[in-house]
Order: C-alpha cells, then structure tokens, then sequence
C-alpha cells in the first residue's frame, strides 16, 4: 500500500507538485499528464531521490524498484557486471544474488549478452536492463517513469507482457504521455496536471469523461466550430477530409464517436 | 568561397567561446591584469630594473604558453567530449582550422601584452616572440592532440598542468631535456631558437598525427 | 560495494591508467631518489626529490576523484542509485576510501624506500625515520586524502570546467608559482599577503628546490598539522552536508562534529608557532627582521647594566614555540630601572618580584625597562614567542647564548646589519635550566637530569634536532646526523688538525679545543644568524663547515679575539 496525502514540492518559482493526494494499492497504475505536469517529481518524491516540501508519503515497503526516465549504466562494465553492482547496492544477500541477477536478466531476455559490455547495448535493451534491476529483490512496489519513450513497438510489447508476468501482488505504477500504452497494461489511471491529481479512476471512467463531447465533422465546417473545442486529429477517408473534434457544446453539423481514453485524457487537462 | 568559409569558422569560433562563460576571460586576467601589475609592483618596491626585467621575462613565460590550451581546450571541449559530440561531427568531421585561428588570436593578445609591456615599463620582450610563440604552439599541441586521441578535455588540462608545474617550473634536473624554459633573455629575435625548432616540428606531427587519427576514428 | 566499486575504477581506463601511472611514477621516483643518494649519500636530497611526489600525487589524486564520482553523477546512474534508500551516501562513502588508498599505497612506497635506505645508509638515528616517516603522512597522504575529497565534493555540485578551473586556481596559490604576486605588495605594504597563500601552500612542502636545514628537516610543525586536518574536516563537512539522508539527525551530528574538529584546527593553524620560511616571504628568515627593523624604526641602544645577574633559572616549554619563564637572581640591588634586552618577537605576558608581586615594566622593540618600587633580589618574566630565524617548534630548537631568546641585562643592539645578528656575550653566570620539548636537546651546560641542565657560561646553547652525539674520550661534539653519512660531521681528528693549524698561526692563542662543546650547525643557519662559520663562546664552539681545518682554525683565532674584546 502506497498512500500520498496533500504532497508538495516546490523549486525556486515553480511549484511542481501542488497538494497530490493518491492511494494505491496492488495494480497496475497509469500516470497521465503533459510534459512539466510533475510526473518525475512525483515519482522522485515516492522513490525518496527528494523530498516534499509538505505532505507526506506513507508507504509498507522499504524496498521500492525504480527505473528512471534517463536511465544508463558504467559503460565499461559489463551487464551482468552492472546488475552486480545495483545488487550489491540493493543489499541482495551474496548466495543468492547470481541467481537472482540471472532470473531478471532472463525476464528480460538479456541473458544473451549478460557478458557484453553495456556501451554495446542497444536503447531498448538498456532499458531492459533498467527493468531488470527494478525488479531485482522482488520488491512489491515499481515505480516506471516514461518505460516506453524511444522504445520500438516490439520492445514496448515485451515490456507490456513483462508487466503482466511480474505485476502479481505488487503495485506499480507507469508514468507516460503515450495513452496507448497504458490502455493495454493498467487498471487504473491517474491524471496530473500542474502538480494536482485531477483524476483517478478506471479506464472506463476516464472514457466516460469523453462521453457526448467526440464528434467527427467534416473540414468545410471548420470555420463554423465554436465555444470550447479541441481538433485532436484530421483524418482523410473516402478523397474527404475530417476532423476529430473534442467540443464540450454539441456539433450539429458533427458526427458522434465513440470517445477513447485518450478522449477522456485530454476532456480532462482542457477542462 | 574562401571568405565565406572564413567567416563561418570565425562565427563557429564565437559561438563555442562564447558557451565558455566568464571563464573566457582568465586569460585576460593573468595576461593583462596579473603580470604586468606583479611588474608594477616589484618597480616601484625598488627592484632593479634590470631584475624586474629577468624576472617579468621567466613570469611570461610561465604563464603564457600555458594559456594557449585555455580557450582551445575548454571552448571546444564539446568537440572532444560531452554528448554533443555525435552531433557536431556529423556537421563538422575536423575542427582543426578552427582551432589554430582561435590559437593566432592568442598570439595576437600575447603581442598586445608585449606592447603593453613596452609602452608601460619600456621591457622591449619581441626579441623572445619566437621562442613564446613556439611554447606557446607546444602546448597548444599537446593540449589539442591529446583531446582528440584520448578524449577527455580533463586528462589533457591535467597533462598540461603537471608539465607546466613539474617540467617548466620545477627544474627538476631530471627533466631538464624536457624543459621549455629559456634561462636566458634571447639577443635577438632567433638567438637559441635551434632547440625550439625541434619542439615546433614535433608539435606539428603530433597536431597533424592526432587530428588524422580523430578524423579516422571518431 | 567495495569490490564493485573497485571493478569500477579499475575498469575505467580514464582514472585507472593515471593512477597506475601514479604509483609507478612514485616507484621510478624513488629509485631515481635513491640512485642520486648512491651518488652523494645525502639523505636529505634523496628525500627532498621523492617529496616531489606529493605534488603529482595532489594533482593525480585530485583528477581520478573529480573523474570517479563525475562519472556516477554523468552516467545517469546516478538517479537510480539514489531511489535505493541511503545508499548512494554509502556507495560515496566506500568509493571515496577506496580512492583514499592511493595515497596511502604511495605513502607505503615511499616509507618502504626510506627504510630501505635508513637501514643501509648507517644513519643511527632513529629520530629521522620517525621525522621522515611524519613528513610522508602529512604531505603525500593527508595531502593526496585532501585532493580525494576536494575532487569528490566538487563532482558533485559544480560543472566540469568550472571544476579544473578552481583546482588549477588552488594549485597556482599552493605552488611556488604564484610566489612572485605576493612578494612585491606584501615587501611595498608590509601587510604579509603571504598568509593567503600559506593558507593552501602548507598542504604540502613549499619550495621543493630547497633543501632544508638539515638539522631540523623538512617543514612538519604543529599549526602544519592543523591545517591539513582542517582541510580534510572541512571539505568533509561540506561533502557530509551535499548527502541527503533520511536520518537528519545523523547528518547533523555528523556535520556538527566535523564542523568543530575543523575550527579546533583552524584555531591552532592561526596560532601559528615557530617556522622557518626560507622562501621570499616577508616572515622568511631573510626578510622577517629585515622588515621589522625597517617599519619599527625603534631607537638602536647600548647600554651597560647597572646590575648584575648572579643566576639564571630558567624552564623553557618547546613546541609550537618557546615559552619560557625566567627567574633572575641580581646581585648589587638597586631601585631604579633595571634594563634588559629581549628579542623583540617574545612577548612578555607577566614581570613578577621574588614574591610573586607584579611588577612596572614598559617594552620598547628589542628591549625591557622594569620600574620596581623597592629594591628586589630576583626578577621573574613569563614570556613566549618564536625567532624566525633562531627558531624553537616541535621538530627543531637553535636557541644559542649569545643571541637574547632569554633576557640579557642591559641594552644591546640585535642586528649588525641585514642578515645578520650581533653577538652578544653578557658576563658569565650561573644557569639552572630545565627544557621540555619533544626533541633530545643538547647543550654546552652539563645535563643534570632529565632535561635540566646546569653550569656556568655566558653562551648557554641549546639545540635540538636532528643531532646525535658523538662518542669520544677527547672531545664533547654534537653532529647533525645526516652529514655523518657525509662525512661532514666534526670528528676528533678533524679537531685534532684543527689544533694543529691553531697552534702553527698562533702559540699563544691559549685555545685548547678540548674544552670546548662542539656542535654542528647547518650552513644556511650559521650564515644567517652570524654571518659567518664559526660562533665562539667561552665554553662551545658552533661550527657550520667542516671543509678546511686551516679556515676553521683562522676562524677561531679570529672569533676568540672579538670575543675577547667584547669581555
């Protein structure tokens, strides 16, 4: 169980996180919010890299697993030599740490080139091994900021299907600004902007904050849009060019869609 | 066309000097503020002028040769390390041109520093340029070589620093043969200048010798 | 963590290559140390080339530091480390021992040599293996520890440039480079700029291309002790203060009491003691009394006494400098003033009859004027200080006779002119003297116990050092140890051609060396203290220069005259 209560951090004129309040308990969660919203100073904060300037964080677990947004490894060492070394940190106990380092790097498939040098690593196998060294010790929270970014699609399913392998008992939590990817993996959903939990929920929920508010309308009617809407996409279908519109008024000339979380997730931040 | 070209090397120039910060400006202290202030002083505490002259002749260079790696060295430094490397040399594969004019330029400051010496004091130094100017190169040489094989500003810096206290200052019998300093004020302009063409040819190969090895390798 | 950390530094070739170059560097030197010492036998030059190490040691240490923990800081490893609760502070902690060791392995090397050559050279004092062994720690592992954590602070919170930029800064202050900016405003001013430059020059031994006295040995006094340990604590204090730690209170406490041990030290470095400085500065033994004597036009007086002192007691306490406490028993009691010659950088800090009673006294320069209301029999001053010439610290003591480190009666004029002293031989007196100083101490009064010394002389000397007696039936001699190895001690049948020589040039010189104590001074000392080789008294002989048994001899004959007509 992670709880956050009225959380706060400020840095010189900025205040990154403005009184966030969060419970979690097992699942797998998805932090959703723009660039600067406070999703890395949030997770900093749980991580205990900083500390709030109010609030508090209370959490059951010593042992927390993080992988960073920039994350990188000693480029003359080797990965398993790199694992090593965040076992010997994570106080993995010595007659078991070879095995436990040889069970992450096989979850990730790294275990083919446990022996190269980690300046020979591809991005996305560097940020397998971040995985890796999240999960080593088995901790029960995980704590994932931006895993995916720069990822190629097969690496970002892997990592997807990684998460359902480990996710039993613990609760982790993503940060992204890809909605696709969180759509797949998570239960639930966490919206931030400008340091504030603006929503918590399901991904039904957050759907159900797009709902009536979707439309498709043609281009030619795009001088006649008005009051509060976002063209979110333009789309060409049949030599005729639309436009996907979030609109909180109705579109008369507008056709309704289905909203998708992504809908939801942007009806949220423009309100 | 070769002005153009000219003139986008001298703009490059700038812009790298200008990421260096007030720290572009340490050369300005030593050589215009430092020494002839030190020189000023030890006149005017009664020195002997003949003295004060020796002296002023060995704190010049000390401290002059030494300050050719400065701007070279830390201006640049993104063209040897840092992770806008990759980056430059897709633009730029060799910056050596570059390097050697921001080198002249500091010729030029270190002849303003001999004009201000003359009209200030009246310590006529032009008959030392050559033997300054050859230091100078060496260790601008070195400095620049061994950024570009090693790749590391720091190592270089280090390497310099330990010459510039050990090999020049030190006077440690051992490494006499290594030493570039000149004991004694040259009576003209190519008076003892026969070791120092031997430091300014092994200069040359090792800045043409590193620079092909960092176009090849980079 | 210690083994990680090490494959870490061994496999960065970066920090690993220069710091194998470093330890080779300190073998090679070494050896080429000790090659020059098979040359000349000189010790001391053999240990003034290897000190050359601390300054490589300084500046390599100071890079594989910076290097080392940039790396953690630049390898975006850093934040994940940091997420593991504490443990980066300890992986720092571990990494900044396991850089530590470098110097220390450096300073093994080098103690390995001099024992080696300690105990090949014949040299049997012991008391230089402890010196030289104090010396290494002070510079090469203390100074190397203080680069260590200077470069890991400076990782941690400032930019690269900016980094080597201050650090070749601090170098410049700390080397003999920067001597020349000092000079001129403090020698123009009379302020001692110097002092800044101290402030980092004394982290390691300043003017390597001087060999030191060799009776005293290389620069390692008290304040010097402090102000690498301030240092250390300090930059350790600020490095503690960059951690975050969950456990505040730990930090605190942490930084609190490293805060403390640091100003203890700043304290004793200000109280500075007793030195010598041969380089240009204006408190060197060249130019300190120069400077005084030039700024303090204080009236140069002679003047007889109008009393007698029929016995010295004196208790001098050496360490950082001499604090002394002498009683003085007069004879042909007056009232009125009683005129005395002190050393001016002794400053008297209590004047007391026989009973304790305070008495009037005024301090002018050079000399004391005390005002006793009624006739007194002994006179008592309390006063400490130090010469930078006739110096008394922990590790040396050149306190001869005829020099007022102790009060004469009358008025004398100290300097002759620049660079030199006057010899002043006051009558002949009884003196009961007691020395506490952490080195043996020889003098021409007999020694009565431990550390006391007793007899009648007008030339009470008392040296301490690098000094060893040596053993002979004829002659009372004193040697610096280290020119036994070069065959420039005083031996007996130098003496013995010595008297030869006198008694050819003059047969009624009435001068019998066999009855004179004999003591070895260093060169640089007896030229800057009197001018010349030889200091006669009645009862010792000091003596610099053993090349020539018919200078010395002309230098006696020449000495004893002066000294007669002084009488």
């Amino acid at each position: 169980m992670l709880k956050l209560h009225n959380c706060k951090k400020i840095f010189k004129k900025k205040t990154a996180l403005n009184g966030f309040s969060c419970e979690f308990d097992q699942g797998i969660y998805g932090l959703l919010g723009p660039n600067g919203s406070g999703k890395t100073t949030l997770m900093r904060c749980i991580c205990g890299i900083m500390d709030t300037d109010g609030g508090n964080i209370e959490s059951d677990e010593n042992i927390i697993g993080y992988l960073p947004q920039n994350f990188g490894m000693f480029k003359t060492l080797t990965v398993y030599e790199m694992m090593d070394y965040f076992a010997t940190l994570k106080n993995i106990p010595s007659k078991t740490k070879e095995e436990e380092i040889k069970r992450c790097l096989e979850l990730v498939n790294l275990t083919e080139v446990m022996n190269v040098k980690t300046k020979g690593l591809s991005g996305g196998m560097i940020r397998r091994a971040g995985i890796a060294q999240a999960i080593m010790g088995d901790p029960n929270i995980l704590i994932f900021d931006e895993p995916t970014t720069g990822l190629d699609p097969e690496e970002r399913l892997r990592f997807k299907n990684l998460l359902k392998k480990i996710k039993k008992d613990k609760t982790i939590l993503i940060s992204t600004h890809i909605v696709s990817d969180v759509e797949a993996i998570c239960n639930q959903l966490i919206v931030i902007n400008q340091g504030k939990n603006i929503y918590q929920g399901s991904l039904e929920e957050i759907r159900s904050a797009a709902k009536n508010k979707v439309y498709i309308v043609s281009e030619k009617y795009e001088d006649q849009l008005e009051g509060n809407y976002f063209i979110k996409d333009r789309i060409s279908k049949d030599n005729e060019n639309f436009l996907y519109v979030l609109s909180n008024s109705k579109i008369k000339f507008g056709e309704p869609a289905e909203p998708g979380v992504e809908d939801g997730y942007l009806c949220l931040l423009k309100n | 066309m070769p002005a153009e070209k000219l003139i986008r090397s001298i703009k490059l120039i700038q812009l790298n000097l200008k990421s260096m910060g007030l720290l572009y400006f340490i050369p300005y202290v030593f050589l215009f503020l430092i020494l002839p202030l030190s020189t000023y002083i030890s006149l005017t505490s009664g020195t002997a002028k003949e003295q004060c002259f020796l002296n002023s002749y060995f704190q010049i260079q000390m401290f002059c040769p030494f300050f050719a790696v400065w701007w070279t060295l830390f201006g640049f430094r993104e063209f040897s390390e840092g992770k806008m490397r990759e980056l430059l040399l897709v633009y730029q594969k060799s910056i050596l041109k570059e390097l050697i004019i921001v080198w002249v330029y500091y010729i030029l400051h270190m002849i303003i520093m001999l004009v201000l010496y003359l009209c200030l004091f009246g310590f006529n130094y032009f008959h030392s340029m050559m033997i300054l100017t050859i230091q100078s190169f060496a260790f601008f040489s070195v400095g620049i070589s061994l950024s570009f094989l090693i790749k590391n500003i720091a190592l270089s810096f280090v390497i310099c620093i330990l010459y510039e206290l050990i090999g020049m200052f030190g006077q440690i019998d051992i490494l006499q043969p290594i030493s570039m300093l000149s004991l004694s004020f040259p009576q003209n302009f190519f008076d003892g200048i026969v070791p120092y063409l031997f430091i300014l040819l092994v200069s040359m190969i090792l800045l043409i010798f590193s620079n092909l090895f960092a176009k090849k390798y980079a | 963590m210690l083994k990680n950390n090490l494959k870490l530094l061994l496999k960065s070739p970066h920090i690993s290559i220069p710091l194998l170059i470093l330890l080779l560097s300190t073998v090679g030197i070494n050896l080429y140390a000790m090659s020059s010492y098979f040359m000349n036998s000189d010790i001391f030059a053999y240990a003034e080339k290897s000190l050359w190490l601390c300054i490589i040691g300084f500046i390599i240490n100071f890079y594989a530091s910076y290097e080392f923990f940039y790396q953690i800081r630049f390898s975006d490893t850093e934040e994940t480390i940091q997420s593991y609760h504490n443990v980066k502070n300890k992986s720092d902690m571990v990494s900044l021992l396991l850089l530590a060791v470098f110097p220390f392995v450096q300073f093994v090397i080098s103690l390995f040599f001099n024992c080696v050559l300690f105990s090949t050279s014949g040299m049997t004092n012991d008391s230089y293996m402890v010196h030289i062994t104090l010396v290494y720690f002070l510079y090469i592992f203390l100074g190397g520890v203080t680069a260590v954590i200077f470069g890991a602070l400076t990782a941690r919170k400032i930019k690269r440039i900016v980094a080597y930029t201050i650090f070749a800064l601090v170098l410049f202050l700390m080397s003999g480079i920067s001597a020349f900016i000092f000079e001129g405003p403090s020698l123009s001013s009379s302020i001692n700029f110097w002092q800044i430059k101290y402030f980092f020059a004394y982290l390691l031994p300043n003017n390597l291309n001087t060999i030191p006295y060799d009776d005293y040995g290389f620069p390692c006094e008290l304040y010097r002790w402090n102000l690498s340990l301030f240092w250390v604590l300090f930059l350790l204090m600020l490095l503690i203060f960059t951690f975050r730690l969950t456990k505040k209170k730990l930090k605190i406490i942490s930084v609190c009491l490293c805060a403390a041990a640091a100003a203890v030290n700043l304290t004793g470095y200000l109280m500075g003691g007793s030195h010598i400085e041969a380089g240009s500065g204006i408190d060197s033994i060249f130019l300190s009394d120069y400077v005084y004597y030039k700024n303090n036009k204080t009236e140069v007086k002679q003047q007889s006494a109008d009393f007698k002192i029929t016995k010295y007691e004196m208790l001098l306490n050496i360490s950082r400098q001499l604090d002394a406490e002498v009683t003085m028993s007069l004879s042909d009691h007056q009232k009125g003033t009683y005129l005395f010659t002190l050393y001016h950088q002794y400053a008297v800090s209590n004047v007391t009859d026989e009973s304790g009673n305070p008495l009037k006294y005024s301090r002018s320069g050079d000399y004391i004027d005390i005002k006793p209301d009624s006739s007194i029999s002994k006179i008592k001053i309390k006063y400490s200080g130090y010469s930078s010439v006739f110096y008394s610290s922990s590790q040396g003591t050149a306190l001869p006779g005829n020099f007022p480190f102790y009060p004469m009666a009358g008025y004398y004029d100290l300097k002759a002119k620049f660079g030199e002293y006057n010899h002043i031989f006051a009558p002949k007196t009884e003196y009961s003297v007691t020395v506490n100083a952490p080195q043996k101490i020889y003098s021409n009064l007999k020694e009565t116990g431990d550390h006391t010394f007793y007899g009648k002389t007008n030339c009470p000397v008392f040296a301490g050092g690098l000094y060893e007696e040596t053993d002979s039936d004829e002659y009372h001699i004193c040697n610096i140890s280290s020119e036994i190895l070069l065959s420039e001690e005083i031996t007996p049948e130098f003496l013995d051609d010595v008297q030869k020589k006198i008694d050819q040039l003059d047969k009624n010189s009435g001068i019998h060396l066999k009855d004179y104590y004999w003591l070895k001074m260093s060169l640089t000392f007896c030229n800057q203290a009197f001018g010349n080789n030889v200091l006669y008294s009645e009862d010792g002989i000091m003596l610099s220069s053993v090349d020539s048994p018919e200078e010395t001899a002309k230098s006696i004959i020449e000495q004893k005259k002066i000294y007669d007509n002084a009488q």
